[in-house]
């Protein structure tokens, strides 16, 4: 991966780092990537992809109103004034 | 079968404690002691499990400060069958390593401190070492149940994926996480386990499937996966196959194909659900909070994110690259079919007999001989540990030799949904196998 595409990359990710981080966590994916193209090695064309390990069972709950206390669970352990979560601007 | 847990009288619980806390000052096992009087009996938690009312970090300063208003399902299970939690126990941040060092205190080996207590459950696997009569609950990915439990001397049980709820788990990878159990005898283990299984509202991917104990006389040693394996632990595991085999055990060496995939397509995996799952700490609800309020949104949001420490930064950035609609073709779907074809494998082998190998590559190292490893030499430790996280099978690491004093762990592997045979091996083994601990806090 390029230096560019690298950034780029951080940007997408969000995730900024400091000059020193950037040389060694740059050069750490590269040598991951490469290790991951080991993949490239073998030919699966026909194999089903398993997104589970085992089967799940399709499970839909039916829509329902129930009283759950949200407002509490969303202010607990976040910032808030009165009735308002402070956030950041979007 | 009951087990026999550490409870203590109210006059006892102050000593215990003062105690504990010794011991963990040398050995960081305990990210949090509770030091409130317990009545039931004793039993210590992960640190990225929720306790209500306790810290719950998983080990990251991002989630410094946070401390969830609900149990997680396992502790509140646990708690109606009259467990008492301790304590929150040390690991990597997030589960993001094998050797328990990606922590601001990292853990210590409870046999001899210069040496890695292994990850991510390292605290779990020190606090049963340390503890009489103890059960950690603990967590594993892709291996940090076993690998610590091998390099404490400890007995690890990874159960199938699904059968314990994950609701309340702060979350690495979804399709891969799976809470489990650390203790020194099968009976206490499958005391706790009995009391957390079951299907959960909460968790739509948890099961209900009725748990088995078939346990087969047959191990299956796979070949291939034994190359790479230091020659030292090859000795020491061929002395303890003669061991199960003078015990009844047929013993049969397999090959099987695409294992040497396993770590790679792990790896990718667990990344790329990693990156989605860490999206949630943006510094205003959960734990680390960013005060400036004049920042646009990704400016806030990476401001926050500052505070991942660099495993979990190396994850995130591979993990949005490897989703990435272009590529994801290339890695992601590809690991998907590996693993399915691994399953599948497995599976054809795992229903006559158990698969057993050694749980690590290498003997115990020394901290200052894998603190700078490089990330791939770090990975490539999991090539044993891998394969049934990865496919979901139950399997249980257990002690079975000391080498100059630190022990050495093996681990045995069963299909899906028939975990209490390992547990019924385990309490097999423990009839002719003594467990050493330098000490024991009770």
């Amino acid at each position: 991966m390029e230096k560019d595409e690298f950034n780029r990359l951080l940007k997408t990710a969000r995730i900024d780092l400091d000059e020193e981080e950037s040389a060694y966590i740059e050069k750490d994916i590269n040598d991951i990537l490469r290790f991951f193209d080991k993949l490239e090695d073998v030919s699966l064309n026909d194999e089903e992809l398993a997104f589970h390990s085992v089967e799940i069972p399709e499970k839909l709950r039916d829509d329902s109103n129930e009283n759950k206390n949200e407002i509490e669970n969303v202010f607990y352990n976040g910032e808030n004034y009165r009735f308002y979560f402070l956030g950041p601007k979007i | 079968m009951t087990g026999k847990f550490l409870s203590l009288k109210d006059d006892e619980y102050k000593g215990f404690i003062s105690r504990l806390k010794q011991a963990n000052e040398k050995l960081n096992a305990f990210n949090f002691i509770d030091e409130k009087e317990k009545n039931g009996k004793i039993i210590s938690v992960k640190d990225n499990i929720c306790v209500k009312g306790m810290p719950a970090t998983a080990s990251s300063k991002i989630l410094q400060g946070y401390t969830p208003g609900f149990n997680a399902t396992a502790i509140e299970r646990l708690e109606k069958a009259g467990f008492s939690v301790i304590g929150k126990t040390n690991m990597d941040e997030f589960g993001f390593g094998s050797f328990g060092l990606n922590s601001e205190n990292p853990a210590k080996n409870p046999f001899n401190e210069e040496y890695v207590a292994g990850g991510s459950s390292s605290g779990s696997a020190i606090a049963t070492a340390l503890i009489k009569e103890h059960v950690s609950i603990a967590e594993s990915t892709g291996g940090s149940i076993s690998a610590p439990a091998s390099f404490c001397g400890v007995a690890g049980l990874t159960p199938t994926y699904g059968v314990i709820s994950r609701y309340g788990l702060i979350d690495y990878a979804s399709s891969l996480d799976k809470i489990g159990f650390m203790g020194k005898s099968a009976d206490n283990i499958r005391e706790v386990m009995e009391s957390t299984i079951g299907s959960d509202p909460n968790d739509t991917t948890s099961l209900s499937t009725a748990i088995s104990n078939k346990k087969p006389n047959k191990l299956y040693v796979i070949d291939n996966l034994m190359a790479g394996i230091n020659e030292g632990i090859k000795d020491r595991f061929e002395d303890l196959l003669v061991k199960l085999s003078a015990k009844g055990y047929k013993i049969e060496h397999v090959k099987m194909d695409y294992l040497e995939y396993s770590v790679p397509a792990y790896y990718i995996l667990s990344m790329s659900e990693a990156s989605t799952n860490l999206a949630k700490y943006q510094g205003f609800k959960y734990g680390f909070k960013v005060k400036d309020f004049s920042l646009n949104y990704n400016e806030f949001f990476m401001s926050a994110r500052k505070q991942f420490g660099k495993e979990a930064k190396r994850r995130v950035i591979l993990g949005t690259f490897i989703r990435s609609k272009s590529i994801k073709q290339k890695y992601y779907e590809k690991a998907l079919a590996i693993r399915h074809a691994i399953i599948g494998r497995m599976d054809k082998i795992l229903k006559d007999g158990f698969i057993i190998m050694p749980t690590m590559p290498i003997f115990t190292p020394k901290i200052s001989e894998v603190k700078d490893i490089s990330p791939v030499e770090a990975y490539s430790m999991d090539m044993l540990t891998v394969p049934p996280n990865l496919c979901g099978f139950p399997h249980l690491s257990f002690p079975y030799f000391y080498e100059k004093g630190m022990p050495l762990g093996a681990q045995v592997i069963t299909d899906h949904f028939n975990d209490y045979s390992l547990l019924d091996f385990l309490s097999e083994w423990e009839n002719d196998f003594q467990y050493k601990f330098k000490e024991e806090v009770s």
